[in-house]
């Protein structure tokens, strides 16, 4: 499996620049302005969705056909795509909690939501969650449908549970954690289905 | 000793394609070349046998695994080329080496390194910019440097020039004078596999026409000119093909099935795979 991180590592490092440089810009505007709090949610998001995006690299190239040569099991590919998930959106997560902190010490602390950072976190999870295993088991082509009605559907998700989110007493609401357990067992869950539909998976 | 591949009934269907209950066999040390027109299934047939589509039924053993039963730990034993190399483009020569040495449990840099340098791969290029013909000595050069007892090559030599398939082809009949080391290699260029393989397998259309150790191919068919009444006397079913002008007849016959007083010639096993193929198509 450290194969399968290091050619990610590879990609993200030649291929996807533009999303290291959003990693770095974004948290410092925002860090900035605590106007442009939202901007943490982007590289949440970005980190959520790379995984598709490395996928979508991967078919271009024909990769999963050559890594189906290689002494890697398929449940072992799905496994290593999904811890690379989980770790860039806790990254994600913790780099939105330093952009919070640096409002609370800055004596913004009515920006410095807990809300916001479980909404990175949820949002940023929900979407691999969703699409991965339709990814898997359909390539990538086909899950672009897919990913339209996910996006319009989080967005309304979203702007349903924004009240959660966005309180700014300080107080944490009760159902935040509940929110951050049910992302991850959504995601415990498309990982399950990813695997046993990628065993299945003809690659072609 | 065990075969290095088996397969028994092996049957998969595709909207349009049908691999055909093939039976095919790699005794260990041997090289096997697999030869057919595009769409013979060549490239189902070494899918398969790596598991990377499932089959619908039949049996298949590579090194006495069943590919869609073990773990993907047999294949640090294979070294494979595909017809085309999915490495990420952005990559260069020696990220895929560092690549590979977390892969294969057996990798050899310095063995890497050396076949770098004899194929002329150059270190720094990425992998999108190199040329079809370095991309695959690329593939060969990783698929001969972690120890493996097979080699699958799938059209791996058709991309490159013959100075370096004959190169290529050198190294095969090398890795193949160690103990217990075999090659499948499928190529449409059926000189090379002509010099290099010791069993040829021909498929047409799904189906295995014949698989067949290559001395005996050679011996055993030959062309026939003689007239309409002298083939008469062939046996219909040691009859192959047959070409009609106004001289006579050329056939591609058995040699064991030859009148007295005719003679056949060599028949090249080029030849004789496109004049099967052909009577494949006859109704």
């Amino acid at each position: 499996m450290k194969a399968l991180f290091r050619k990610d590592i590879y990609e993200i490092t030649t291929s996807l620049k533009s999303v290291i440089l959003i990693w770095l810009i974004f948290p410092i505007v925002a860090a900035i302005n605590p106007n442009a709090s939202y901007f943490v949610l982007y590289i949440g998001l970005l980190a959520g969705t790379l995984s598709s995006t490395l996928i979508s690299y991967e078919e271009r190239e024909k990769w999963p056909l050559f890594a189906g040569t290689l002494p890697v099991s398929r449940k072992q590919i799905v496994t290593e795509r999904y811890l690379l998930t989980l770790l860039l959106v806790l990254a994600a997560t913790a780099i939105g909690g330093l952009v919070l902190l640096s409002y609370h010490l800055r004596g913004y602390s009515e920006y410095a939501s807990i809300g916001l950072l479980v909404q990175n976190f949820s949002t940023s999870l929900v979407m691999p969650s969703l699409l991965l295993p339709f990814t898997y088991r359909y390539g990538i082509e086909k899950s672009r449908y897919i990913v339209m009605f996910l996006v319009i559907g989080i967005a309304l998700g979203s702007q349903s549970l924004s009240s959660i989110f966005e309180r700014k007493d300080g107080i944490m609401d009760p159902t935040l954690p509940l929110i951050v357990i049910g992302c991850l067992v959504l995601f415990g869950l498309s990982y399950l289905f990813s695997v046993k539909w990628y065993q299945q998976h003809d690659i072609a | 000793m065990v075969n290095a591949i088996e397969i028994r009934d092996l049957c998969k269907s595709y909207p349009g394609f049908t691999l055909d209950h093939l039976n095919m066999t790699l005794p260990t040390g041997y090289i096997l070349g697999l030869v057919g027109e595009n769409g013979a299934g060549k490239s189902t047939t070494i899918r398969l046998l790596l598991d990377l589509i499932r089959r619908d039924s039949g049996e298949i053993s590579v090194l006495g695994n069943d590919p869609a039963e073990s773990d993907a730990s047999w294949k640090n034993d294979i070294g494979v080329v595909l017809d085309s190399m999915g490495l990420p483009l952005t990559v260069n020569a020696v990220q895929v080496g560092k690549m590979m040495a977390d892969a294969f449990s057996r990798w050899d840099a310095e063995k890497y390194d050396y076949y770098l340098d004899r194929f002329d791969v150059p270190r720094d290029r990425r992998f999108g910019e190199m040329s079809n013909g370095t991309k695959m000595k690329l593939g060969i050069a990783i698929a001969l440097s972690h120890d493996a007892k097979l080699l699958i090559l799938d059209e791996a030599t058709n991309g490159l020039d013959p100075l370096v398939r004959d190169d290529v082809n050198e190294v095969l009949m090398e890795f193949t004078r160690e103990e217990n080391r075999s090659i499948l290699i499928s190529s449409h260029i059926v000189s090379d596999l002509e010099k290099i393989c010791d069993y040829i397998a021909f498929l047409h259309k799904g189906k295995l026409m014949l698989c067949e150790e290559k001395d005996v191919l050679s011996s055993q068919y030959g062309i026939l000119s003689c007239s309409e009444d002298v083939l008469e006397t062939v046996a219909p079913e040691a009859v192959i093909h047959v070409t009609r002008n106004t001289y006579g007849c050329r056939a591609v016959v058995r040699r064991d099935s030859i009148p007295e007083g005719h003679s056949a010639d060599p028949i090249m096993i080029e030849e004789l795979f496109v004049l099967m193929a052909k009577e494949g198509e006859q109704p």
